[in-house]
């Protein structure tokens, strides 16, 4: 944006002063290279918005996939006292955690190989990607109320998973303080037919082969060797957590008004009101949703790969959240505060010691997973205490979109992109053509850089690097 | 006034979908944003008129208006499997309620079809423009 200054503070660290309503100063992680991307839409403009919300501590920050978004820029964190602070649905998204979750096999890729089309079309089958397709589970309103308040613990007791997958999902799979009569009917009946179903967009399901150990501690750690195949899921909370962000952003503007907001879309209520613990208790209900859903969809792909591959076994590796809000302490300025983390298009970064982190972890940092675009290879990293002192313990959550998804419609052949997936010797199982060139390559940052950026800033480390051998997605 | 008036256009946005929609009357623009949510959903299919879907919804002003509008077509992807071709609204002098009869067909009949998680209050407006038409600007999050 023309007119906003932007310092340089050292390699890959960049600020946005303070200047008219901020009330910090704004932090911008990211190459020169990266930056000039960021500056070519609004997301400018809108750190310095965010920087404007009350209560506010340190910085207003964007990671190095960062690009606009509305209200909150994505690839967005914000911090906010406990006591004076807000919460905003905005600054989570629609897609109430909205996650990736990466499982890995004993599988080798030749083994997998044989098998790779029919795998794929058992799998686009009884996980439907797109619109309008209801899932394999259809359930009551009691059993959805029952998810929203269990997350992955209900599908572990209905027979959907083994216990370990529990322990192996940020915060258990299930965030405590849900209040599952916060969420409305509407959101239920939108989310009901949902589960076990990717969704549209940016949401797929990639088959990939571990190419490259990077860091062999830590990647013998997270269970991940070279040659074996591993499956990434990147789905949320669906139809659910969008009517969820939807109605308390209607409820917030109807309650606090929208003449002070510099973007209407960043309607918040304190954390510390009747409102602002309302959506607190819906968030979580939400958010336990898509731990429940990615984990229905883990037991779908489970049974396809038995079916082809009876000794086959997938293990989840971890499940992060990437649009969340949750209470963390940090030590700001020799203090230790309690504040509500707003991540929007983020990931946690939890670095060794961390008690909040499955044990088996522990020496290493969590695991944390940068999914690239369509074609590109995508990296497993691990969290970083050096996080928690300079990003509110955050890591990018993606490659971060460049253009436009209609100019990439325009202008991208998604002909031309399934001949390059062929080249590479990756199958591609889409349900729409429009949809491939959405999500071409080329409409994307290079993971490459977001990923060494991360790992130069000491945001998080690189662990190992996988390369696509079949997508599904809608 | 133009008699081949444009219906909506899309905007720019990095990650999300934006629209322009046009009307010479308040009435017409909200029908052409019904244009544009089925353009955004349907891409190039045709959608058929096989069903008619009877709607009153209130807003307080003309951009929540506009917003609960194109959330209840959301709401009626998702939930009914209902995706809107066209509509004819009548919308209330105040702009605190529409009436609509929206047309359009079973979802499931339609492969490829692309989703909106919903409308955003990003940069809304609903305004008459220098041509003297009405104007709607929408951000849908998709």
């Amino acid at each position: 944006m023309a007119g906003i200054e932007i310092k340089k503070i050292s390699k890959n660290i960049w600020e946005i002063p303070q200047h008219g309503k901020m009330i910090v100063p704004g932090r911008i992680f990211a190459s020169e290279n990266l930056v000039g991307k960021i500056k070519k839409d609004e997301t400018i403009k809108q750190i310095c918005n965010v920087a404007s919300l009350p209560g506010i501590v340190k910085y207003s920050i964007a990671l190095p996939d960062a690009h606009m978004g509305y209200g909150f820029s994505v690839g967005g964190v914000a911090a906010f006292d406990i006591d004076k602070g807000i919460i905003s649905p905005g600054g989570i998204g629609f897609d109430i955690n909205c996650g990736v979750r990466l499982l890995s096999s004993n599988l080798s890729k030749n083994e997998f190989l044989k098998k790779r089309k029919e795998t794929a079309i058992k799998i686009r089958k009884d996980i439907p990607s797109g619109v309008g397709r209801a899932g394999y589970f259809r359930l009551s309103e009691k059993e959805i109320k029952e998810i929203l308040k269990d997350g992955v613990n209900w599908a572990i007791r209905n027979g959907y998973g083994e216990k370990e997958d529990a322990e192996n999902c940020e915060d258990g799979g299930c965030l405590l303080g849900a209040e599952p009569d916060k969420v409305s009917a509407r959101a239920v009946g939108r989310g009901r037919n949902q589960l076990g179903t990717i969704g549209a967009g940016n949401h797929f399901l990639e088959i990939q082969e571990v190419e490259e150990i990077i860091d062999e501690k830590a990647a013998e750690a997270f269970g991940i060797k070279k040659g074996k195949i591993c499956v990434l899921i990147h789905s949320g909370s669906r139809g659910l957590g969008h009517q969820t962000c939807s109605d308390y952003i209607v409820k917030m503007e109807e309650k606090y008004g929208h003449s002070h907001l510099a973007d209407r879309q960043l309607a918040y209520a304190p954390i510390k009101s009747r409102l602002g613990e309302d959506y607190i208790g819906a968030m979580k209900s939400a958010a336990n949703f898509a731990f429940c859903n990615r984990q229905l969809i883990s037991h779908l792909v489970r049974e396809a790969f038995k079916k082809y591959f009876p000794a086959s076994e997938l293990k989840l590796v971890y499940d992060v959240a990437h649009n969340i809000a949750k209470q963390e302490e940090f030590e700001i300025d020799g203090k230790k505060r309690k504040l509500y983390v707003h991540r929007k298009g983020a990931t946690r970064s939890f670095g060794k010691g961390n008690k909040a982190i499955p044990k088996k972890y522990r020496n290493i940092g969590q695991p944390i997973f940068i999914p690239g675009s369509m074609g590109t290879a995508s990296y497993v990293l691990a969290g970083q205490n050096k996080a928690g002192k300079i990003s509110f313990s955050s890591a990018p959550h993606g490659a971060g979109r460049e253009l436009s998804r209609s100019y990439a419609v325009k202008n991208i052949s998604a002909q031309k992109i399934k001949e390059q997936l062929k080249k590479k010797d990756i199958l591609i199982e889409a349900g729409s053509v429009k949809g491939i060139a959405e999500e071409a390559p080329e409409a994307y940052k290079d993971v490459e850089e977001v990923v060494r950026v991360s790992h130069e800033l000491g945001i998080a480390k690189k662990v190992a690097k996988l390369k696509p051998l079949a997508v599904i997605k809608g | 006034m133009e008699k081949n008036l444009k219906k909506f256009e899309f905007v720019e946005h990095t990650a999300d979908v934006k629209f322009k929609a046009y009307g010479r009357s308040l009435d017409e623009v909200f029908e052409n944003s019904v244009f544009a949510f089925s353009k955004i959903t349907a891409g190039k299919k045709k959608i058929k008129r096989a069903k008619k879907k009877n709607l009153k919804i209130k807003g307080k002003g003309a951009e929540n208006l506009i917003y609960n509008l194109i959330n209840e077509l959301v709401y009626l992807l998702d939930a009914e499997n209902f995706i809107a071709s066209d509509a004819r609204i009548k919308v209330s002098d105040d702009l605190k309620q529409l009436e609509a009869e929206i047309y359009g067909d079973s979802s499931e009949k339609y492969r490829g079809l692309f989703h909106i998680k919903s409308a955003t209050y990003h940069d809304i407006f609903l305004k008459r423009n220098k041509n003297n038409l009405w104007e709607a600007q929408v951000v849908v999050d998709v």
